[in-house]
């Protein structure tokens, strides 16, 4: 049989541990400190992370950057040189890498093209096989806006497959990304997919052959920006499946 | 509309950086690299454009180019993306840790509670053996230990060693567990606090239902007038 000591010291714990548990609840809620309590865990979990990545062994691979930065000498607006890109890829096909991305927008419709001779090079691009000819290469060109929306996100229909999503919004702001999200990809208002840059790459790369697998990736929530501002809502997401997602179009609501 | 997100994992990045090629003034050549690039992934962008292609990471001062964001992105996937609660599922870890909190909480009472009895007479046995406690046996000397102590100390303990483990696991091992759970610093928080503050805070509570008890009474007897 309990005492009654032990059944008023029972109660207390019961009670004090309640209450601190709603606390923490109503400290965790999107209404109060949610956001900037979110940031600082953030920011301690990348550093931990950080931290760890050193120690990983192997180092895992890391894809190639290449900086053209100086490519374009005019700077400001001026579309960066097709013609030296071009350039690029050639010389890139001599040493066959399994996906190529140009994290530049080429963002067109069929009325507008951010530079003339566009169409020409997305010709040249989609069809980039290595140098002697035995594999295709895929090329990926950044869409920043949906000028091109309803699936000509490259000027025509047939080069929508070309493209790649390079925003990355901020959860909140939807401007910037200074998160940690990343969005697999958006579709078009007629249902074309235009995956984001790293998705696309990373499918595109695992055509060639390659044993690795298409990680599953799950729902995340986000922020909706407005009307609920800073209010963690569930976006309309789909869980993406293995490798039946490289012949399948993974994007399904 | 979006289909989906993952977490980026931003730790490669001043990897990814130091190994960017930069290619001088329309010039290009790229023979340095063909190791790297055979059967790689390979990213083209401005990496030093400025303006709003540029991105930060939170406690992280410096800008770097959105290209970069597009390379973690790719390390991320390749290594795989780190598990996340979604919020129904973070509710249910929420619950089931305070259930979890709560049995041990009426365990360790009615443990320490049953065990105080039965202290008392290896206490006495103890004496025999002149306070040699590596006489009894281990169930004796578990039983001991419990029973000895002040439970409310007890559960002090466990609470602040379940919210270390938590904190361990989630944060400190997060790239053994894989799980990102940012919500586990709040629960392992009060739990510390919690454990602290019990004692301070319990009169200031007790006190609280009691005057509201008195002012439940005082209505009562009220109606009945």
């Amino acid at each position: 049989m309990l005492t009654g000591k032990t059944l008023e010291r029972i109660g207390k714990s019961v009670i004090l541990t309640i209450i601190f548990f709603v606390a923490a609840k109503v400290l965790a809620s999107p209404w109060l400190f949610a956001k900037l309590i979110k940031d600082i865990e953030y920011q301690f979990l990348q550093g931990q992370m950080a931290s760890a990545y050193q120690s990983r062994k192997p180092q895992p691979k890391l894809p190639v950057v290449i900086d053209i930065g100086e490519f374009d000498p005019l700077g400001g607006d001026a579309p960066t040189n097709r013609k030296k890109l071009n350039e690029l890829l050639n010389q890139l096909r001599q040493y066959n890498p399994a996906a190529i991305g140009i994290d530049i927008d080429f963002s067109s419709s069929s009325e507008r093209l951010v530079d003339p001779e566009d169409l020409y090079y997305f010709d040249q691009w989609k069809n980039l096989k290595s140098s002697d000819g035995s594999s295709a290469i895929p090329v990926r060109l950044g869409v920043a806006n949906r000028i091109g929306d309803g699936g000509n996100w490259l000027g025509r229909p047939e080069f929508s497959g070309l493209a790649a999503g390079i925003v990355v919004p901020d959860p909140v702001t939807e401007t910037n990304s200074d998160y940690f999200f990343t969005w697999v990809g958006r579709r078009g208002d007629r249902g074309t997919e235009l995956p984001q840059m790293a998705f696309a790459l990373y499918r595109d790369s695992l055509r060639g052959g390659s044993t690795r697998k298409m990680p599953r990736l799950g729902c995340i929530e986000r922020p909706v920006a407005s009307p609920n501002h800073g209010k963690f809502q569930k976006v309309n997401c789909t869980c993406i499946m293995g490798p039946s997602s490289l012949t399948t179009p993974p994007f399904t609501i | 509309m979006y289909y989906g997100a993952f977490i980026v994992d931003y730790s490669a990045i001043h990897y990814i950086k130091e190994r960017i090629v930069h290619l001088r003034k329309n010039v290009v050549g790229v023979e340095g690299s063909s190791e790297d690039i055979e059967g790689n992934i390979v990213l083209i962008g401005d990496e030093k454009k400025s303006g709003e292609d540029r991105f930060n990471i939170l406690g992280d001062a410096q800008t770097y180019g959105g290209v970069l964001a597009h390379a973690c992105s790719i390390v991320t996937l390749r290594e795989g993306p780190l598990r996340h609660l979604s919020s129904s599922s973070a509710d249910l870890a929420d619950y089931g840790l305070l259930l979890f909190t709560l049995a041990l909480v009426v365990v360790i009472h009615i443990a320490v509670s049953r065990s105080e009895r039965r202290a008392k007479r290896l206490d006495r046995k103890l004496t025999k053996f002149g306070g040699d406690k590596s006489k009894l046996k281990l169930g004796e000397w578990l039983i001991y230990i419990v029973g000895t102590r002040d439970s409310d100390r007890l559960e002090v303990l466990v609470s602040i060693g379940m919210a270390i483990l938590l904190t361990l696991a989630f944060t400190l091992f997060i790239d053994q567990t894989q799980v990102f759970w940012p919500e586990h610093l709040y629960i392992a928080g009060c739990m510390f606090l919690g454990a602290v503050l019990a004692a301070p805070l319990w009169p200031v509570i007790a006190s609280c239902f009691k005057a509201a008890g008195k002012f439940l009474d005082e209505i009562t007897s009220a109606q009945v007038q």
